[in-house]
């Protein structure tokens, strides 16, 4: 069942691994999706599409990497909208009052990396179930994004700050190199290294785990971590490309990483996913909202469409892991 | 005698594996009829078809002269049928009386009816002579405890349904015996005869063939999936069910004695709240030193407490020449491997690969700069089913796939793999057949003689003595007594056990 761990294997055994699968069959789906929407729509397969494609899908796959690795080892984190909230805001408010760049991007870091270790440590030393911890943080990080800046968005913001999103390079902005750096970083992590393995048995059985000599709670909290330090790489990434900090941004955002990340065959109860199928399920749900906004639905029915979609995905997941 | 269940040319394949391989079965009303076999024989899944939790491939299930056809655990118990699995299924954040009702909760106007839920649990858990609280968080109760709780369950069932359209007239026992104490196994047998007299038809699987002879009227002995034969039990004798079992005799174990090396590990008058008091002891290299007691004697707690899972809280354990670092984590950086009684639950992961299990206390044997070497796991993965005959198709396959005996089989891999110095074992044999039992036993005195010491804790009491090189007895918390392992013998260690100075030998 856990096909999520890479072995090589002569290509049938691999087959049936059941993440492999699902990976495979979102691949033919997206592939399916472009071939169908470049015949519906002569505007789909144009640059200019793909790059508002990929620069929309920036914030929420850099977040989906965390969120994977949380789900893997059994837990997520719902605060990441609100922490990218805050972190673009602060970002923001620290160049406003002149601050270097670098030093107010490491700011905003830092207040990533602070919630997620706030995360981790009311999760592993309090026990605090790590729906109720991040909600409770969602909702700090959010309020803080607000009182700092009375809820409006902050511009004017110094040019030289939007290097990420202006900068081209090969048609592409540098914020979604970026992106595709930490993708592929974060799914070699996942993949191979011993320290991301833990995750796994983590995710498996926490107790066996600690049985089996692995420092659970360490591993939570880097996890958390993580989480909340990609979340404020997203803050500034948007930013960046928006020219401002805006406290109303990444609304949502959880749960759209999570639906991704679910799609893309990370389970709930943990111990399974990639990194590599949970982005395939951000682009897949990317590819599909731009579809719709093609095909002119409206915004209120690309949400209902966009829970379909999940509900089928999870749907077809517990079907097919029954039958195994 | 008629039969109640008969099961005809029933197959079963996962994958590749023949689980059952045309197994033909029949339970007559008012008999106790065990089935043996060895570890992956296929008794569990011959019972998950009759429970309604598998469903066969082919052949014919026959419940009451009428051909059935399970979908769910449902039909199953619809159908008269109550079941006690190998694994158990309690719910732990739920009371004792809210699981042994789980099944059919009493209600009155809608809601459960909490009075006649505690009526029924007491009653049920009286048939089987245990004193438990039914308000007790089941969470809380002890291995044997739960076992019994699960036993009491499926009593539950049949005296519920007594008289109704459903009434259960097949109990299914799967292995109810493996945690359970020589106490609580005669109280488990009275009930099981009783049941026998109110014609209920009882199917008993165990690998303890003592349990088989002294209970069943008749027993079916499985191998490979198929039915060897099925023969009265009067007249029979064990070595007749081994040899049919593994299909060759199996030569008992002749153990050379010898002198014992170095202390590695020292109790100094350790307590730990409420479990143990002013326990001490020495471990020393190349011995194998046995911990007996009676349920809540704190037997599990000395384990535990050398392994760096519970905390003392007076006296001192020494582990290596230093103070006991307090966690396992640390102590296995002192060379220490445990392995724990609930293989389930605690010791393996249970949704993922043979492989992964193997290397998941020692993942920097398969991994270089920090990264994961795929083939060393596979590697290590094929090495613990070689070492330790394994039954499965590949190391990638799920350990939940594999039967009991093999599971506890991957778990042992998983430490023995580590070369620990100094070996913590829980119940090592809980739950597996004669040749596998032999072959850990071997494992064990194996590693011990190649200089380690092993501290083995079991409610196996003929297992302790056949293993240990010294008994350490414990009363209620307290050492009763330490004596030589192969001079004694079970009346010593109950005796001291109960607490009573026992007779000059
Ligand atoms: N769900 C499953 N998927 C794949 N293989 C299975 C599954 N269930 C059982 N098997 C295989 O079927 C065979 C029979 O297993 P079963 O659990 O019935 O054995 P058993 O006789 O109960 O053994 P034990 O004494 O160890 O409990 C084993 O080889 C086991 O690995
Ligand atoms: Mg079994």
């Amino acid at each position: 069942m856990t096909a999520t761990i890479d072995h090589p294997a002569p290509t049938s055994s691999r087959l049936r691994h059941l993440g492999s699968l699902r990976e495979l069959a979102l691949l033919l789906m997206i592939a399916a999706l472009i071939a169908g929407m470049s015949i519906l729509s002569p505007y789909f397969l144009t640059p200019a599409n793909f790059q508002a494609i990929v620069v929309g899908m920036v914030p929420t796959a850099i977040i989906v990497v965390g969120m994977t690795i949380l789900l893997v080892s059994g837990s997520f984190d719902l605060s990441v909208g609100s922490v990218l909230a805050l972190s673009s805001t602060v970002v923001a408010l620290l160049l406003l009052a002149k601050v270097p760049i670098p030093l107010a991007i490491l700011a905003a870091l830092l207040v990533g990396v602070g919630f997620g270790l706030a995360n981790g440590l009311i999760v592993t030393m309090l026990g605090v179930n790590p729906l109720i911890a991040t909600l409770g943080t969602m909702s700090i990080a959010r309020g803080a994004a607000l009182v700092f800046t009375e809820g409006f968005s902050l511009s004017s913001l110094p040019p030289a700050f939007g290097v990420f999103g202006k900068t081209q390079i090969l048609g592409l902005p540098l914020m979604a190199w970026i992106m595709v750096a930490i993708v592929i970083a974060g799914d070699v992590a996942l993949r191979r290294t011993r320290f991301l393995r833990q995750v796994y048995f983590i995710g498996g059985s926490e107790k066996a785990a600690a049985l089996s000599g692995i420092a659970v709670n360490r591993v939570r909290i880097v996890c958390f971590v993580v989480s909340g330090l990609l979340a404020s790489v997203a803050g500034v990434l948007l930013a960046s490309r928006l020219m401002s900090g805006t406290p109303t941004a990444g609304n949502g955002l959880e749960l759209q990483a999570l639906a991704a990340a679910v799609i893309g065959g990370a389970s709930l109860r943990g111990g399974e996913g990639t990194i590599f199928g949970a982005v395939l399920g951000v682009v897949f749900v990317a590819l599909i909202s731009n579809a719709m906004t093609m095909l002119a639905v409206s915004m209120y029915w690309q949400m209902i469409v966009t829970g379909l979609v999940l509900v089928i995905a999870v749907a077809v997941d517990m079907l097919t892991r029954r039958k195994s | 005698m008629r039969a109640v269940v008969s099961l005809e040319d029933v197959r079963k394949s996962f994958g590749a594996t023949r689980a059952l391989d045309g197994v033909s079965f029949d339970l007559a009303e008012g008999e106790v009829h065990a089935l043996v076999g060895e570890n992956g024989a296929g008794k569990s899944t011959l019972i998950n078809v009759l429970a309604g939790v598998v469903r066969p491939d082919s052949g014919r299930l026959v419940v009451d002269g009428v051909r059935r056809d399970f979908q769910t655990t449902h039909d199953a118990k619809s159908a008269g049928i109550a079941t006690v699995f190998q694994e158990l299924s309690l719910v732990d954040g739920l009371s004792i009386a809210e699981n042994i009702c789980a099944g059919r909760p009493p209600s009155r106007f809608g809601l459960i009816d909490r009075r006649s839920q505690w009526a029924r649990s007491v009653e049920a858990l009286r048939m089987l002579g245990v004193q438990l609280q039914p308000e007790m968080t089941v969470g809380r109760l002890l291995a044997s405890q739960r076992q019994l709780v699960e036993v009491a369950k499926a009593l539950d069932q049949i005296s519920a349904t007594a008289g109704t359209e459903g009434r259960a007239r097949v109990l299914i026992l799967d292995e109810p015996t493996s945690a359970l104490n020589p106490d609580e196994k005669s109280a488990l047998f009275r009930a099981v005869r009783a049941l026998r007299s109110q014609g209920v038809a009882i199917i008993y699987i165990s690998h303890h063939l003592d349990e088989v002879l002294a209970l069943a009227d008749r027993i079916t002995v499985l191998r490979d999936g198929a039915t060897v034969w099925t023969r009265p039990a009067a007249g029979m004798d064990s070595d007749t069910m081994v040899r049919a079992m593994v299909g060759r005799d199996v030569q008992r174990a002749v153990r050379s004695r010898v002198s014992a090396g170095d202390e590695i590990a020292r109790f100094e008058d350790v307590g730990a709240r409420g479990r143990i008091e002013g326990v001490s002891f020495s471990l020393r290299r190349g011995e194998i030193l046995g911990v007996a007691g009676l349920d809540g004697s704190g037997r599990e707690s000395v384990a535990r407490l050398l392994a760096g899972i519970e905390r003392s809280t007076s006296g001192r354990i020494v582990l290596a020449g230093r103070d006991h670092p307090g966690s396992l984590r640390a102590a296995m950086a002192l060379g220490l491997g445990y392995v724990p009684d609930d293989r389930k639950t605690l010791g393996l992961f249970l949704d993922m690969p043979i492989a992964e299990n193997a290397v998941a206390a020692g993942l920097s044997s398969v991994s270089r700069l920090g990264l994961m070497n795929a083939d060393a796991i596979r590697l290590a993965g094929a090495g613990v089913m070689k070492r330790h005959g394994v039954k499965a198709d590949s190391p990638r396959r799920a350990v939940s796939a594999l039967s009991g005996g093999n599971q506890q089989k991957v778990l042992f891999g998983k430490w023995l793999r580590r070369d620990p110095a100094i070996l913590v074992v829980e119940e090592p044999t809980k739950g597996v057949d004669i040749g596998a039992k032999r072959d850990i036993h071997d494992q064990l005195v194996a590693h011990a003689r190649a200089g380690a010491a092993v501290l083995v804790v079991s409610s196996d009491l003929p297992e302790l003595l056949e293993l240990s090189d010294r008994i350490a007895v414990l009363h209620r918390g307290r050492i009763a007594g330490i004596v030589d392992g192969p001079t004694a013998t079970e009346e010593m260690v109950m005796t001291l056990a109960a607490g009573a100075t026992p007779r000059a030998a």
